[in-house]
This record gives structure tokens, sequence and C-alpha cells, in this order.
């Protein structure tokens, strides 16, 4: 009998490493995760700007990279830069037309790892009307029980660059640079 | 001082201004000496918004574009054939209906009191200033219209928009209109060295319905724009031909003196518009 139950137990284990594990629901946790953006302005300085209001839903597995899903977004009049009046510029028809295109939207298509730790991920972004892929280097810092709500959590750290002039917004080329450096760090909940 | 963005948009734009407004001095068509009008708006479009937009346009900059040239081969269909010159007051009614309707389109979902207001005041105000630019167009030099008066309106209502634009979150309007003056201003130039006295319809609805597609894009779709300031615009298309009434007899200023005073005249209203931003938006902007 202790034979069979054993035998049983390692069978179990083994159809568990065999098959794919099953990819767990996150979503993306607010006021722990951040979406900035820099831009080159003359050649001096990198303008900082961040979005305030985002939402999103991660499906993530780590033992299966390709099965993850990605969706986020971003409200375009949560736009800042630490100054009103540039914010008002950016927010209107000539750069974000936060009143023609409220949302960006990004919806990941490939996941690939690299190693335990760290990946890409390209996407579909749809910003100012306009969708083309883009490519972003994450790193997966930690997957775990969050120690003060004891909810699953994992936290990423996602890096990437797009031009801007691919998106049909090319007022000020030249004196306001064309790439786009993107900062995400994400923190997501498990769905209960 | 090249390396100034808006500087060197300018530039061009006065050199374009120069090079075309030289060239149809040679062609005999009065048809194809009001072109460099409209060509200039869309030389200044492309220089601040560095495109040609797509088509069908994605959003209501790239909407500006288009409505331009519509209007400005419209323009010239009208220039072109004679007969149907009736329909240009007309076109003055309808065009700015049908700019509002096109740029403020995605607002239009949720109707409001403040946005069908501000529509309304957009058209009417924009049948004003076409109505009144067509005037301007077709009444000879002698009582006080003519292309030099047409140009320096144009030329005013581009220079109280800019600061309008700027407070109103548009920096890339407030370079289109720099532009398009720089440009404006070489065609002047050449109406008062060798004056062909063309101001087409080409030119008035072509840069005309560009200038109000620009409005109505800032108004509209960026929504931060100071209406008080803005309803000021319409004092320019009459500040000219009032002051000309009161301050110019016509037997002691005459010809092309004239025609730059009233032009002068026209630019009057600016110091207004800029008094009541100033007043209103004491905030700073570098």
């Amino acid at each position: 009998m202790r034979r069979t139950l054993a035998s049983l137990s390692m069978i179990a284990a083994l159809l568990a490493s065999a098959t794919p594990g099953r990819a767990a629901d996150y979503t993306i946790d607010l006021t722990h995760s951040h979406i900035l953006f820099t831009i080159d302005h003359l050649g001096f300085a990198k303008i900082v700007g961040l979005f305030s209001d985002f939402s999103g839903s991660i499906s993530f597995d780590a033992n299966s990279a390709p099965s993850s899903k990605l969706n986020v977004t971003i409200k375009t009049d949560s736009l800042q830069t630490q100054f009103a009046p540039r914010d008002k510029d950016l927010k209107g028809a000539d750069w974000f037309n936060s009143t023609e295109f409220p949302e960006i939207t990004y919806v990941g298509t490939e996941f690939v790892k690299k190693d335990d730790h760290t990946g890409t991920v390209t996407g579909k972004l749809t910003l100012h009307g306009v969708t083309k892929p883009v490519t972003l280097n994450v790193v997966v810092n930690k997957v775990g029980q969050n120690p003060l709500d004891k909810i699953d959590s994992a936290g990423f750290s996602a890096r990437g660059t797009l031009k801007r002039s691919d998106f049909g917004m090319k007022t000020y080329l030249g004196a306001i640079g064309d790439d786009v450096d993107l900062i995400i760090e994400i923190e997501a909940k498990k769905k209960s | 001082m090249l390396e100034n963005p808006i500087v060197s948009a300018a530039l061009i734009c006065f050199l374009l201004g120069l090079a075309l407004a030289g060239l149809v001095r040679v062609v005999p068509s009065s048809t194809i000496a009001s072109t460099p009008v409209p060509i200039i708006f869309l030389a200044s479009y492309v220089l601040a918004y560095q495109q040609v937009p797509p088509f069908p346009p994605v959003g209501a900059t790239n909407k500006i574009f288009y409505v331009a040239l519509a209007a400005a081969l419209i323009g010239f269909a009208l220039d072109l054939l004679p007969q149907v010159a009736n329909y240009r007051k007309p076109l003055a009614v309808i065009m700015p209906l049908f700019i509002v309707g096109w740029i403020g389109l995605p607002r239009f979902a949720k109707l409001d009191v403040d946005l069908i207001a501000t529509s309304l005041g957009l058209w009417l105000g924009g049948i004003v200033l076409l109505w009144r630019l067509d005037t301007v167009a077709t009444t000879p030099a002698e009582r006080n219209g003519g292309s030099i008066v047409g140009t320096a309106m144009l030329m005013a209502l581009l220079l109280a928009f800019a600061p309008i634009a700027l407070l109103g979150g548009s920096s890339t309007s407030l370079m289109l209109c720099l532009a398009a003056v720089a440009g404006l201003a070489a065609v002047a130039v050449w109406e008062l060295v060798a004056p062909r006295g063309a101001f087409g319809a080409s030119a008035v609805f072509g840069f005309g319905c560009g200038l109000l597609a620009m409005i109505d894009t800032v108004t509209l779709i960026t929504r931060q724009v100071d209406l008080a300031a803005l309803a000021l615009l319409l004092l320019i298309p009459y500040a000219g031909e009032v002051c000309a009434r009161f301050l110019l007899p016509p037997n002691r200023f005459r010809g092309r003196v004239r025609q730059v005073l009233i032009g002068t005249f026209a630019a009057s209203p600016i110091v207004l518009v800029m008094a009541v931003l100033l007043l209103r938006h004491p905030e700073p902007l570098s």
C-alpha cells in the first residue's frame, strides 16, 4: 500500500513538471506602479513626463513566458511634466490630443524569456491614433507573497524606446528629440 | 538664431513668399497670381507640424491641412470660372459650418450647452471673417479694399491669434501663425513694389479656411483657449474700414499709402487682445 501511494505521488509530481505551468492573472497596483518617459530638450536635458492614471492586467507564468498576456491602458489626460503650461500643450491637439485620443493602449503579443529574470515583450502600442509594434526589455524583479497584505504579487521593470515621429507626433522635431525612452515600473496583485 | 525653429520656419516662409510672389508676376493669369497666399499657409503648416499629414487625416491637426488644401482648390476653381462667382458668399456661410462640424466631430457625441454655444460662436465668427475677407478682396483699392488690405488683415488675424494659441495650449499654432505672417509679409512687399492686385477666392478661402480650422482645433480639441480674447479677433476685419472712415479723408490719403494705413489700422485690435491676455493670464510661460 505504502509503495503504491509513493508511486502515485511520484507519478503526480512528474506529470506536474511535464505540463506547462498555469499562468496567474494579475492586475496592476496603481499605487506602486509608474509609467514615465524622457525626451531630449535641445540637447541640454531630458524632460521627464509621467502618467498618473493607467490600468492593466497581466497573465504571467514564469515557466512558460510565451503564454503570458499583457494589456495596459493609459489615460492621456493624466500626463504630468511638473510645468502646467507644458502639460496643457502636451495634452492638446498638437501632441497627445487627449480629447480625440483619451487612451494609449499596449497589448503584448510576443513574450520571450532570456533567463530566469529577464526577457522581452513585444506588443502593439496605440498612441495618437497610430498602432505600431514596440519592444520592451523586461526584468522580473520578484514573484511571491507581499508580506504586508499577504497577496501574491509580481513586480516588473521595463525599459524601451520609441520614435514619436512613428506615431505622427513630429512637431518641433530637432528641438525636441524624436526618441522617447520609456521607464515602466509595475507591481501587480494576483487576482483572487 | 536660426537654431530657433520658429525663426527658421519664418525665414523659410518669407523666402518662399518672395519667390512665389515674384514668380507669379511673370505669369499673366490673375488666377495664378492669388495662389502664393494659400500656398504659404500650407507651407507654414508643413514647417510647423513637420509633415504632410496622412490621408485620411488622423486627428484634428491633420484635418487643418486638408481643409486649407480643399478650400484653396475650391477658391481656385471660383477664380478660374467667373460664371460661378455667385457661390462665393454662400461658401462663406457653408464652409465655416463644415469646418466646425468636421474638427469638432469627436466631441459632438456628448453635447452640452457650452459646446453648442462655442461651436455656434465659431461658425458665426467664421462667417464674419470669410464674408468680410471676401468683401475686401472684391472691393477696389480706392474703396478701402484690395490685395494689400486683405493680406494685412490676414497678417493681423495671425498675429492676434498667435498669443491666444500659445496660452491655449498650442505652441505649434503659434509657430504656424508666425511663419505664415512672414510669408505674407513677403507677398505684401512684392505688392507694394510691383502691384498686381491679386487677392482672389483661392487666397480668401484657402488661407481663411485654414486659419478657421486652426482656430477651431485649438478651441474645440485642445479646449484651453481664452474665448474672450478669441472673440476680439472679430474686430480685425472691420478695424481698418472703420478707422479709414474716421481718420483718412479720401482726398488726403490715396493709393498705396492709404492701403498701408488701412492695413495698419486692421492690426490695432492686437493691442486689445494682448491686454486681455495679460490681464487674464498673469502666470509665467517660460
